[in-house]
């Protein structure tokens, strides 16, 4: 059998990706390392062009959309619990905060504006900064135009608020700690940084895209399971796949098992940058690899499940009671330590309860399963955790790693230095937490 | 900060008359030792000249892929070099062009020197990424002479106690000099017979004892970097900064060259793994470069005449001269192209340039090189030259 093209990672992006290029008529074989597809929940915006293009919806796609989005302990007893419904959010809040309740819907409405820009970004390869072709200028004037077209108040809030910290952000609109600290938590989702670092606002309203207005949580989804369903694509499962290349040329993966190859004039991978770019690095331009060995993508989160007898009474229990809370956390992290007391979050999907905890660096774990019991009041027994090796993401989402910089200043239309390699995962435009965004874009690119 | 002396000094600050020194790589070094360098040139083409060339930056890559590193990052094949071969290389940035030029010494399996004019070290480590390498950078540790001359060989030999008539053009070997453990290369940079002799720089001082005790009855000079000048002209032999630009430090695209617009075309294998700028430089190859590195002869008549025009006789350059000056066709109206170094041979009796031409050009063209006569902007008929201008058969033999 001979391909047009190898996918590396049956990931949401790489089958996105896979799926783009058979649709155009290339043959395409997808390998993957794991054996059996990855049924943790898809957790992120999925474009809606990507859901219609590929047919997702009659492929079995579910996207959940909990109601409350969000329950949070309080510290005197109760919970907070947030809903899709704007009002009654704010009557939720009215009760711990009537100052507080009073800025809700416009924070939200702020948010939701801001949060928009980002998605029309998204959905195109990042500005060229250094286009001078007028269709890519023309295209950048477009982008500027429709910024202007918001308002005064947008063009203010986006020079202002990306740059900013979370706990700057939420300190000039809230007062109660817990309404800032389960809002503080999306400002570091992913990242190596408190909420007093610069950026952690962007990254807030980077996990707020595709979102409803007032719903400050990624949409959760079968994605990878559903893409998995259609046909039109080959897979090959439990192989390890590394880029081949000769002569500044793909030339097809080689599968660790057993050195069997797979040639390929195009080889498209969703891996992270850095793994998938190391074993060609004689191939490309030493500053070019170094770039890519530098990309920060450290490792901060645990994710995981919880066995429990009857389902929870809430969709999504956030455990981070302020944001003081978050940044101690952080401290911890700062030195190599797991936190003592982490941010946790419970997710019931589909009948599953995943967990997501931070901050976990690379290192050793003992007592992780026993502090993450003891913040949920469960037995240990009941904490199942995959601690990550690195980002999950590919790459952190900091403000010197997005857009035009992602995955390195230069490259971040997909293409590499290696004629016929793309990248179409996670650590490219516009990166983690977007199933499908990345995917779809390479594809794009490649066609 | 001040500049530094080399493990030398001790020896050759004593020898300066006029106390001419020059900036080499953060070292002093001498211009030239007596008032006029005239004598410390005759010395490299008549008996043999002794030069200090410790400021180079040196480096010695060790290991398994030690081999590896240096094959991808010059342009020569390392791969086929045996141990005890030297190899002149350039190295180029991916776009195919020059960052530096150097020389490699294989001396053993796992173990190389590499000579740089500009510090090189990050982009060694740069392109280490991955491989099984050591990269020490032993610029201070390693202290070099150079001996060039006719007379070069025989000086070595007697000191060495060795017959080294066996040693080839661009061969090393390890060797003692009383005592002290030396490698002599069979290398230089005067086209010349020579050798360069590398030493621990603690041991710096008794080897220059060791080669004036030895050499006096021969003629050996202590020379400066005057002389050398221009002994490289004679020779044909690139200087950085001042005949071309390391791609690092051009500020914009025309700055650059690549090793096929610098006469280097013989430097670039083509029959090796991936390195950097291979696909530059293998396009460039086959569509032909747009430059040349080439002699430029200045014709003796032509510059009687201009001096002759202001009642003087022929004013030559009383030093080697590095500067860019324009050179335009026969025609006198359309510049063709710029020299880069140039003087007079004292040798050869004439007046040479070094230039950077349009490929175009074929060797005995006549052009035309701006000059300067009293205050005044002329042109002198110059006839272009293959390199080397001088290129003597003890060199290789």
């Amino acid at each position: 059998m001979k391909y047009d093209a190898i996918v590396i990672g049956a990931g949401a992006n790489g089958l996105v990706t896979a799926h783009y290029l058979a649709r155009a008529g290339k043959r395409v074989c997808v390998v993957e390392q794991r054996d059996v597809p990855d049924t943790s929940a898809d957790i992120g915006w999925i474009p809606d062009v990507v859901i219609r293009d590929l047919g997702l919806s009659g492929a079995g796609l579910r996207i959940a959309e909990p109601d409350p989005w969000i329950t949070a302990p309080l510290p005197a007893g109760g919970t907070l619990e947030l809903s899709r419904d704007i009002r009654r959010s704010t009557e939720a809040i009215r009760r711990i905060s009537p100052r507080d309740a009073e800025q809700w819907p416009e924070f939200c409405g702020r948010m939701h504006t801001l949060a928009g820009v980002l998605q029309r970004l998204y959905l195109a390869p990042a500005p060229d900064i250094e286009a001078t072709d007028a269709r890519e200028l023309s295209r950048i004037a477009g982008l500027g135009l429709y910024v202007r077209r918001l308002g005064k108040q947008t063009v203010i809030d986006l020079a202002r608020i990306l740059p900013m910290s979370i706990a700057e952000l939420l300190d000039d609109w809230f007062e109660n700690d817990t309404l800032k600290g389960l809002l503080g938590a999306l400002g570091i989702w992913h990242l190596k940084q408190g909420p007093r670092a610069g950026g952690t606002a962007f990254n807030f309203l980077h996990h707020h895209v595709g979102s409803r207005l007032g719903v400050f949580r990624p949409a959760r989804s079968n994605m990878t399971q559903a893409l998995s369903t259609i046909s039109g694509v080959e897979m090959r499962r439990g192989a390890h796949a590394t880029v081949l290349a000769k002569n500044g040329r793909a030339t097809g993966v080689m599968l660790d098992q057993d050195g069997e190859t797979i040639a390929a004039p195009l080889v498209i991978s969703s891996a992270p940058p850095r793994a998938t770019l190391e074993p060609v690095a004689l191939e490309l331009d030493p500053e070019f690899a170094r770039a890519v060995r530098n990309i920060k993508a450290r490792a901060v989160v645990a994710r995981g499940s919880l066995s429990v007898g009857s389902p929870p009474p809430y969709s999504t229990l956030c455990i981070a009671p302020s944001l003081d809370y978050l940044e101690h956390a952080y401290d911890d992290a700062k030195y190599g330590h797991d936190s003592a007391a982490p941010y946790v979050e419970v997710q019931r999907t589909d009948g599953r309860v995943e967990l997501h905890v931070q901050y976990v660096p690379p290192g050793q774990h003992e007592k992780l399963a026993a502090t993450v019991a003891q913040v949920l009041q469960v037995q240990p027994s009941q904490v199942q955790l995959q601690p990550a090796e690195e980002s999950l993401y590919h790459g952190e989402l900091t403000l010197d790693q997005i857009l035009f910089m992602r995955p390195v200043p230069g490259w971040s239309r997909y293409r590499m230095p290696i004629e016929g390699l793309y990248l179409c995962g996670s650590g490219t435009h516009p990166g983690g937490g977007l199933p499908g965004a990345a995917g779809r874009n390479a594809a794009r690119a490649i066609l | 900060m001040s500049l530094r002396t080399t493990p030398f000094h001790s020896r050759t600050a004593p020898l300066s008359e006029g106390q001419a020194w020059r900036r080499w790589a953060g070292y002093v070094v001498a211009s030239s030792y007596e008032l006029s360098h005239d004598r410390e040139y005759h010395a490299i083409r008549n008996s043999a000249a002794l030069f200090d060339v410790s400021p180079l930056y040196k480096y010695l890559i060790t290991g398994r892929d030690a081999r590896r590193l240096l094959d991808h990052v010059v342009t020569r094949n390392v791969a086929k070099a045996k141990v005890g071969q030297v190899l002149y290389t350039p190295w180029c940035d991916t776009d195919g062009k020059q960052i530096d030029d150097g020389t490699i010494s294989v001396l053993d399996e796992q173990t190389f020197r590499m000579t740089s004019a500009d510090p090189t070290l990050r982009w060694l480590h740069l392109n280490a990424s991955g491989l099984d390498v050591q990269i020490a950078d032993v610029s201070d540790t390693t202290a070099a002479v150079s001996l060039q001359g006719p007379s070069a060989r025989e000086i070595l030999q007697l000191a060495a106690e060795r017959d080294l008539g066996a040693l080839k053009y661009f061969r090393l070997t390890s060797a003692k000099i009383r005592g002290i453990p030396v490698t002599i290369s069979r290398t230089g940079y005067t086209g010349d017979l020579g050798f360069e002799v590398w030493v621990d720089s603690g041991r710096a001082v008794a080897l220059w004892d060791a080669l004036i005790e030895t050499g006096t009855p021969y003629g050996i000079t202590p020379a400066g970097m005057l002389a050398l000048d221009v002994a490289r002209i004679e020779a044909g032999l690139l200087l950085i900064e001042v005949d071309y630009f390391s791609s690092r430090h051009a500020l914009i695209e025309s700055q650059k060259s690549s090793p096929l617009e610098l006469g280097l075309a013989w430097t670039v294998a083509t029959d090796k793994e991936r390195y950097n700028g291979q696909a530059a430089l293998d396009a460039e190859r086959s569509r032909g470069p747009e430059w040349q590195f080439t002699g430029l002869t200045v014709d003796w008549d032509s510059l009687e005449q201009l001096y002759a025009d202001v009642g003087l006789p022929p004013r030559l350059p009383t030093q080697a001269w590095r500067a860019s000056v324009p050179i335009y066709d026969r025609g006198g109206r359309k510049q063709i192209g710029y020299a880069t170094s140039g003087g007079w041979s004292p040798l050869l009796k004439q007046y040479m340039a070094l230039a950077h031409l349009g490929s175009e050009h074929k060797p005995g063209t006549d052009v035309r090189m701006e000059l300067t006569v009293e205050h005044r902007r002329k042109q002198a008929k110059a006839v272009l030259t293959p390199l080397p201008f001088f290129n003597p058969e003890r060199k290789r033999a």
